[in-house]
């Protein structure tokens, strides 16, 4: 009786802890999304106009009064926007990404579909004739044709997936070879890309090298409406078979025992996470390690269970871009530096710093 | 009733499985022998729908797998693999992802239970949020039986489920997958070197050789002749305090 008693008492333990493990989990979530406000706020007051808070505040709330409508809405907020959501699109791209290849160096940058995303925008820029750009007031350089360039930024990321994919279906292919490939599809895009600057006009190499650059103050609201189609409508997939991403990592034949139509799930999530990456390069450019870094510090925080670490390492993706942009813009004021060169650096010394000082990484 | 019927399975060119068909019935512990590379873990692996054979059929209860979907051959058969490349995670969470055939989009409280059940059950409830990485062999060969039972199977598939262990906890394993088997109801099937363990705790047994049935049946078709001609030695079947072991004998032994 003594026993029975115990176990049960083990019984209401093991939930009570399980359920409490999960309500600490939803706090991480809800800590992020504060941070994340917080910092999106912040953002506002970044910029060459010194504008206080209280202005802002006004400006969102009644704007039709203030004089710094079109600062913080049209140029600040629009930014700021931009960098959530690409942030959060390269966050979540990554994370699946390190799943499905079952690599934890797999990023939307390191398998090299950044690059082909590059080179296919620089393609269309340059050959397909989408590239007659023009200077505008802030002396940034758009794009006429943004859906022509996404699409060959798609269809040249997708060769770079299509590549990995039928890598890591060869038997005895390593982790680390996938990476290496990645590394030469990276290198072989690159090349791609200056042998096209090389023909082609000013206007259309300052807007390549643009490209490679990874720069917010590209956003727009209509890049920004399209960046969060193209990231929502894969979200949403990736949330509803997130079971299947928890199942995957103990192995393809793990997954395939409860059920798992591995390959399926292997090829669509591919796809669906280079679109997103495709079309935030198409119009922002390349952006390095938020991809790799955000779903390894939300690991750290939260474990293995995808039906967090998807959309905490979108909230990360987020919360790391939108600061990398702060820093951009605060670092040698006025100057606005691209964040992708923010992003690589700070990137860069964070995967050192858990490679070497967190074991199990 | 699980039954197998004239499984054809090849590896490119290699045939691999030939003709295999068997039947068993609720409650019983079929052990799969053979030498290695006869095709023992290929068969789990098509009753589980994982691989796809040439050509014959596997029925559950009178119906044709190929015709559920893959949820719900996990919801009936559940299989534990060889070797598993863990990952970082709690023994409950572990656990939990077997209920995943039975998940539609969150952990319900049906859910919950039944992996509390089984946690009691299998006397893990004390280890329930150790991380799978710092348990023993035999906790995490403990811990993958717990995920399978999370499925709610008829039919459980265990490759190897004693190989890494020591001896004492491959008594206790087995005495396990004999107490779940015959408590649930189950039909399990299971990958096995030691004969003697076999006999000890199987109700039949399944011999494969060149990837073909050479004998099935049960306790009394398991002779010295059978064993040498599947394995290829000498070996006599010894009596001692009333069970069964097999002892291999080689020509420089004097027995």
């Amino acid at each position: 009786m003594e026993r029975l008693v115990s176990k049960r008492q083990l019984e209401l333990n093991s939930k009570k802890i399980y359920l409490n493990l999960i309500g600490k989990k939803l706090l991480v979530g809800l800590f992020l999304a504060f941070s994340l406000s917080i910092i999106f706020f912040y953002s506002l007051k970044v910029g060459s106009i010194n504008i206080s808070f209280k202005e802002i505040l006004s400006t969102l709330l009644f704007e039709e009064k203030s004089e710094y409508r079109h600062v913080i809405w049209d140029i600040r907020f629009t930014r700021s926007v931009g960098a959530i959501i690409a942030g959060a699109g390269l966050g979540v791209a990554g994370v699946i990404m390190q799943n499905v290849l079952r690599n934890p160096l797999a990023s939307p940058f390191t398998i090299g579909v950044s690059q082909g995303a590059a080179f296919g925008a620089a393609f269309a820029i340059i050959i397909l004739g989408a590239g007659q750009t023009h200077i505008t007031g802030n002396e940034m350089v758009t794009v006429n044709n943004p859906y022509l360039v996404t699409i060959s930024a798609f269809i040249f990321s997708l060769l770079s997936v299509v590549f990995i994919l039928m890598l890591s279906s060869l038997k005895n292919i390593t982790k680390e070879s996938i990476i290496l490939a990645g590394v030469a599809l990276s290198s072989f895009f690159g090349a791609g890309t200056m042998f096209l600057q090389y023909f082609a006009s000013d206007f259309q190499v300052s807007a390549t090298v643009f490209w490679t650059f990874g720069d917010l103050g590209k956003a727009n609201w209509y890049y920004n409406k399209i960046m969060f189609l193209a990231f929502m409508i894969p979200f949403v997939y990736f949330l509803i078979v997130r079971w299947d991403y928890n199942a995957i990592q103990w192995g393809d034949e793990s997954a395939k025992s409860l059920g798992v139509n591995v390959e399926r799930l292997r090829v669509i999530s591919m796809l669906l996470s280079s679109l997103i990456v495709a079309v935030i390069t198409s119009f922002l450019g390349i952006i390095g390690f938020i991809g790799l870094i955000a779903p390894h510090i939300m690991r750290f925080l939260v474990g293995n269970d995808y039906r967090f670490l998807i959309p905490y390492s979108a909230l990360a993706g987020s919360f790391l871009l939108l600061l990398s942009d702060i820093v951009a813009r605060e670092v040698l004021k006025p100057v606005v530096l691209p964040v992708g060169i923010i992003t690589s650096f700070a990137g860069a010394f964070l995967f050192l710093y858990l490679l070497i000082f967190k074991r199990g990484f | 009733m699980l039954k197998v019927e004239r499984i054809n399975f090849s590896y490119k060119d290699r045939n691999v499985l030939e003709e295999i068909s068997f039947e068993a019935s609720k409650g019983d512990i079929v052990s799969i022998l053979g030498v290695n590379g006869s095709g023992k873990t290929t068969l789990l692996k098509i009753i589980c729908g994982i691989l796809k054979p040439k050509n014959g059929n596997v029925y559950l209860d009178g119906r044709l797998l190929t015709e559920l979907t893959k949820r719900d051959v996990a919801k009936n058969i559940a299989y534990m693999q060889q070797r598993v490349d863990g990952i970082s995670s709690t023994v409950f969470d572990t656990v939990l992802l077997g209920r995943r055939p039975h998940i539609n989009f969150e952990v319900s409280k049906k859910d919950l239970d039944k992996v509390e059940e089984i946690l009691t059950m299998l006397n893990l409830s004390e280890i329930a949020f150790r991380n799978t990485h710092e348990l023993s062999g035999g906790e995490l060969q403990k811990v993958f039986i717990a995920r399978a039972l999370a499925q709610e199977p008829k039919v459980l598939l265990l490759d190897e489920p004693i190989s890494h262990l020591d001896i004492k906890n491959q008594m206790e394993m087995m005495t396990l997958i004999r107490r779940i088997t015959k408590k649930m109801n189950l039909t399990t099937l299971l990958v096995i070197h030691d004969i003697s363990m076999a006999i000890r705790f199987a109700d039949k047994f399944l011999f494969l050789k060149d990837g073909q049935v050479h004998v099935y049946g049960n306790k009394n078709t398991i002779t010295s002749d059978v064993i040498k001609n599947v394995y290829l030695i000498d070996a006599t079947i010894e009596n001692v305090k009333g069970i069964s072991i097999v002892l291999p004998i080689l020509k420089e032994d004097k027995l």
